[in-house]
């Protein structure tokens, strides 16, 4: 059996959360659902069975699907999204291509430019 | 707070920059606080945010900004000049020209460095008008400062998941609308706001 030090476990815990995290319930294509149920089949046959409270089939929503769109919505009950066409139109695609280029273009942009102060916040706007 | 039944994640949606193996979504979006740090040498998160900026660009996703990016550039190299001839009395000299020559230096540098790194990505700049009804939201639901909410709502509307800041304020931003980019030594101060 392998063993990891606590470094590599703690990285793995990040790269879960950061992937869980990620995860949008309302949108997630679950992959090899039969074999999820199998597992909860055999721990508990119990949470297959239909649910005692009516999740949806009445036209009620679900109370944990609410809680989800909650947040995911802004108190006027939307959440704007720019359209594909207005997408498309902002677009400005990069104009150095090659690896090469795009490092070079990071390297002028971020090498040289030194100031005798420190900058904080408050020197551009923010609180 | 999660819904029921579902555990809280102990990272809040708050993730350390320096980490190698922080995965990069696509698009991410770029706070000014962070693309400062980046562009001016001398900050003292330069390096770490150097580092993060050239990783965005060598992996290939695309960046939002708000147009309101540019404009606290400008303030930021006006402020810098004030600060360098005036010291600690640098607000109470906004008026005087004295700087404005190094001011404006200060601005040319700046802005023609930041149009540098945007030849290196895809960029979708988020005009400030088409972002405000949104921000203003952001503000009431969850008390955001202004330029914060222009950004957060700027990254939102254009599809960004993630967003790149040295701002602790983002936080206040529900996880699931926002996942907040920052450096290791702000994680704590995020993650206690979420």
């Amino acid at each position: 059996m392998p063993r990891h030090t606590d470094s590599e476990i703690e990285q793995a815990a990040e790269r879960f959360w950061q992937l869980a995290d990620a995860l949008d319930p309302a949108t997630a294509q679950v992959e090899r659902a039969g074999e999820v149920d199998g597992l909860i089949g055999a721990a508990s046959p119990s949470l297959l069975s239909p649910p005692a409270v009516p999740s949806g089939d009445d036209g009620s929503i679900p109370t944990d699907t609410m809680s989800v769109v909650a947040r995911k919505e802004t108190s006027n009950g939307k959440l704007e999204r720019l359209s594909p066409e207005e997408l498309a139109e902002l677009r400005r695609p990069a104009t150095a291509k090659s690896v090469e280029e795009k490092r070079a273009a990071v390297a002028q942009a971020t090498q040289g430019l030194r100031v005798k102060v420190r900058v904080t916040p408050s020197m551009y706007g923010r609180r | 707070m999660p819904p029921p039944g579902r555990r809280r994640s102990p990272t809040r949606g708050v993730f350390a920059i320096e980490d190698p193996a922080l995965l990069l979504p696509d698009p991410i979006a770029l706070d000014t606080s962070f693309v400062v740090e980046a562009l001016i040498a001398t900050q003292p998160l330069h390096p770490t945010c150097a580092s993060f900026l050239a990783r965005i660009v060598e992996t290939g996703v695309s960046v939002i900004t708000s147009d309101l990016l540019r404009i606290e550039l400008v303030e930021a190299a006006f402020s810098i000049a004030l600060k360098e001839r005036w010291g600690g009395q640098w607000r109470s000299h906004r008026a005087d020209g004295r700087a404005r020559r190094r001011g404006g230096r200060l601005l040319r540098d700046a802005l023609t460095r930041y149009e540098k790194l945007l030849t290196s990505v895809d960029h979708i700049p988020v005009p400030v008008g088409r972002a405000a009804d949104m921000a203003a939201t952001m503000m009431i639901d969850y008390g955001l400062a202004s330029y914060d909410s222009v950004h957060a709502a700027s990254a939102i509307m254009a599809g960004a998941n993630a967003i790149v800041t040295t701002d602790t304020g983002f936080a206040l931003i529900p996880t699931p609308m926002l996942t907040i980019y920052t450096d290791r030594s702000r994680l704590a101060t995020c993650r206690s706001k979420r």
